[in-house]
């Protein structure tokens, strides 16, 4: 498989090679190609990685990251000769190393740079004229860095910026503002404007939290002062009025049952009424059929009046009953309030904390963000 | 003053690193033939794990008729609760997955099926998400550990047991540094006696021999987690440790909540080279109802995650760092009483991903928010997605015990296309 022998020969190079150059000692900064610019980068506790993994066009050189973040104490800006023998490097992250100015103009030879991270490091104005060179820049983080406004117009050269980062510089709101009206692709970051604006937002939405946190609050404040004295009356006033509801329940129930009977009673009665008086129609010469209508009509004239009683009992009842257990909700809802009127301020409490700090926390940003 | 002294161990340990030796086919390689390229640093990760199960209704899916009413962001269309007014401003670097549906109700199994993308087995342990990343875009060797968690306490203790996270067969290296208090930082980091070096002479000495003398596994991995912790002692990088070293202003902003510190611990962790952390906050469990709970925890959890994210664009590092926010479930609609694996709610931001969107939907109706109605995720395809944010090989496999091949994440996956393209 040519794969297994490609990766012996890359084995057997890697073996070798150290043997190689120790015999001949290049200047910091050269290498003789890019595998041993790769290994003194890795050496000074730099990487080197491959941006994707997805190659479009076989023949096109894979992009690069070079990142110098880490790397050891031994490094110098001599050693940015090492990045400059790979091709295509796209992204070079400094952040924090001991390059300045100088080492920028380095890095401007570095043509196909897409990616730039500067920040925490020395640079300054002066040295952001050398970036011009790099056409194809897109990012740029500057952040917590020496440059000022001035550095900026500098900027306005790379026609492919899309993003740069100015967050602990001395540059300006205007500074920025006539950046971005030469170079209306790009997006700044900290936007000042887009933050005050949101900050305000955040602000008004706090405050109406903190409102509505005050008022559960002194609720639960009043409770408890009021109702924990209260609570073993509140219990005996729960058992109570739950005993009554109870006992008017199992009225009412009866009496649902007499007015079902009643119902039904009078139903039937009301069927057998109907049948006789069928009969009796059929043959109206029948006395007897006749008496007999007459008796069932009577007698469902009583089971009408007693559904009609039992009815208007299992009302009255079921009124009573309803009644009852309302107050009884209430007696054993103000037993769980003063209960946990403790636990119920405790947690208001923390709300209302919560509430208080998240609105001092947007006055605080939104004061930052004005002042300047 | 530079080391050409290069053994043929580190030259086979790179190539592994490369995917050479491992045989996995790395189709890149052969294109730019000139050099073994160590395994990238690549992108990083915060996970915010909200552990006992954060109610989705109360969060992020709010529903017109719930405890807490629809609240508008910064994109248009796009409502979380009012209780989350900085989220909310920040809405444009947030992505929502609301159809998160994961099988599993149980607060350990489901914890262990979110961080792994497997369900539990009793044959061996899958490696943790956290380990996944160590193992394969954290630097092999670097004076920082590449995956830390951090503690950042908790409202009340229950939740169900809490998940460790284990590397398995990738192998001990990859075993998390445990941060167990963000304002502490790093305990016992400086070393007690000014005769440290010669100490650890002395004991380098012995434990040679020991080593060579008995060259099993778990004495090179004991030594190789001493001579780590020994590096980090004596790097000046451990300074990421400290949050002293960040101004007064910025850690007002980020809250001081442990919540909060811990946010931002992980940001100076990442800023530091570390590749993934876990801030772990226990106490989500809200059996009681969710809406007085975390109308309680919102205001901290709001302002040290904005911070955060805030803080990382900034600094110009959100692009390369994800933060994903998450819990092992959601909670049962409504009042949020229960567990709720059917339909629940992940947020994602920053990681190069696709981020002022919601993705997937849950029902409205007669009963809202009691299903996924639209691009459901399932546990496997989370840990997918995440693994593609982060630029890892999904298909790359590991010898589990038993020799066993096992794929770093279920064949079946189906990563969420829309964030990642």
């Amino acid at each position: 498989m040519s794969f297994v022998k490609f990766a012996n020969v890359v084995l057997c190079l890697c073996i070798l090679s150290p043997r190689i150059h120790s015999a001949e000692v290049l200047p910091d900064g050269v290498a003789r190609n890019a595998r041993e610019a790769v290994e003194r980068i890795e050496e000074l506790g730099g990487s080197v990685r491959l941006i994707s993994r997805k190659v479009k066009n076989e023949n096109a050189p894979a992009k690069i990251e070079v990142d110098l973040r880490f790397v050891k104490d031994s490094f110098d800006e001599e050693h940015l000769g090492y990045v400059r023998s790979l091709k295509n490097v796209v992204v070079l992250r400094l952040a924090g190393t001991p390059v300045t100015d100088e080492g920028l103009a380095r890095i401007a030879e570095l043509k196909s740079l897409r990616k730039l991270y500067l920040e925490k490091t020395a640079v300054t104005d002066a040295g952001l004229k050398n970036l011009a060179k790099l056409q194809q820049l897109e990012l740029l983080n500057l952040f917590q860095t020496k440059i000022s406004d001035a550095g900026l117009v500098e900027l306005e050269k790379l026609p492919k910026l899309k993003t740069l980062f100015t967050g602990k510089t001395a540059v300006t709101e205007n500074g920025v503002a006539s950046l971005k009206k030469a170079s209306p692709q790009l997006l700044v970051i900290p936007d000042r404007a887009k933050d005050r604006k949101r900050v305000q937002q955040v602000l008004a939405t706090a405050k109406k939290l903190l409102a509505e946190a005050e008022k559960d609050f002194a609720a639960t404040e009043k409770d408890l002062k009021e109702l924990p004295p209260k609570a073993e009356q509140y219990k005996k006033d729960e058992e109570a009025t739950k005993k009554v509801a109870e006992e008017t329940k199992r009225k009412a129930d009866e009496l649902k049952k007499k007015n079902d009977e009643a119902d039904r009673r009078k139903r039937d009665r009301e069927k057998s009424v109907k049948d006789a008086r069928d009969k009796s129609e059929k043959k109206p010469e029948d006395e007897k059929l006749k008496t007999e209508a007459e008796k069932k009509q009577k007698e469902f004239d009583v089971a009408n009046r007693e559904f009609d009683q039992a009815a208007a009992e299992y009302e009255a009842a079921r009124k009573l009953a309803d009644e009852a257990k309302a107050i009884a909700d209430s007696a054993r809802q103000i037993h769980s309030r003063a209960r946990n009127a403790k636990k119920a301020h405790e947690i208001e409490e923390r709300i209302l904390g919560g509430a208080r700090r998240r609105v001092q926390r947007a006055e605080i940003r939104l004061a930052s963000l004005t002042k300047k | 003053m530079r080391n050409s002294e290069m053994n043929r161990r580190d030259t086979l340990k790179r190539l592994t690193a490369a995917g050479l030796i491992s045989g996995v086919s790395v189709p890149w390689f052969e294109s730019i033939t000139q050099a073994a390229i160590k395994r990238p640093r690549g992108k990083s990760c915060i996970l915010l794990w909200m552990d006992g199960g954060p109610s989705q209704q109360h969060t992020f899916d709010p529903k017109i008729n719930g405890e807490f009413k629809p609240h508008p962001t910064a994109v248009p269309g796009i409502h979380i609760v009012e209780q989350l007014p900085q989220l909310a401003a920040a809405m444009d670097d947030l992505a929502i997955v609301r159809s998160m549906t994961t099988e599993i109700n149980g607060h350990y199994d489901a914890k262990y099926y979110l961080h792994t993308g497997y369900k539990r087995t009793t044959a061996f342990e899958h490696p943790a998400i956290g380990c996944i990343a160590s193992s394969e875009v954290g630097l092999p060797d670097d004076d920082l550990p590449a995956f830390v968690t951090i503690d950042a306490g908790f409202d009340r203790p229950d939740g169900g047991r809490l998940y460790r996270s284990v590397p398995g067969y990738l192998g001990p290296q990859h075993t998390p540094l445990a941060v167990n208090d963000p304002s502490v930082g790093l305990e016992n980091l400086k070393p007690a006696g000014n005769d440290v070096t010669a100490r650890l002479k002395l004991l380098a000495g012995s434990e040679g021999r020991f080593a060579r003398k008995y060259m099993l596994p778990a004495v090179s991995a004991k030594q190789a987690a001493f001579n780590r912790a020994v590096r980090l002692m004596q790097s000046k990088r451990s300074q990421a440790f400290d949050l002293e070293h960040e101004p007064a202003v910025l850690r007002e902003e980020y809250g001081p909540h442990k919540f909060g510190k811990s946010c931002l611990l992980a940001r100076r962790l990442i800023e530091a080279g570390v590749s993934f952390v876990e801030v772990v906050h226990r106490g989500w469990d809200d059996h009681n109802g969710a809406a007085k709970p975390i109308d309680a925890r919102a205001p901290w959890m709001d302002a040290g995650m904005a911070a955060l994210i805030r803080d990382l664009k900034v600094r110009g590092m959100l692009d390369d760092t994800l933060v994903v926010w998450m819990g092992e479930f959601g909670r049962s609609p409504g009042n949020g009483n229960g567990h709720f694996c059917r339909a629940w709610s992940t947020v994602w931001a920053g990681g190069g991903i696709q981020t002022g969107q919601v993705i997937g939907k849950t029902s409205e109706g007669k009963k809202p928010g009691a299903d996924v109605v639209e691009r459901p995720v399932s546990a496997s395809d989370f840990v997918a997605t995440l693994c593609l944010a982060l630029g890892i090989d999904i298909r790359k496999e590991y010898l589990a015990p038993g020799m066993r091949p096992m794929p770093l994440v279920d064949k079946a996956a189906k990563p969420i296309e829309e964030l990642l393209v």
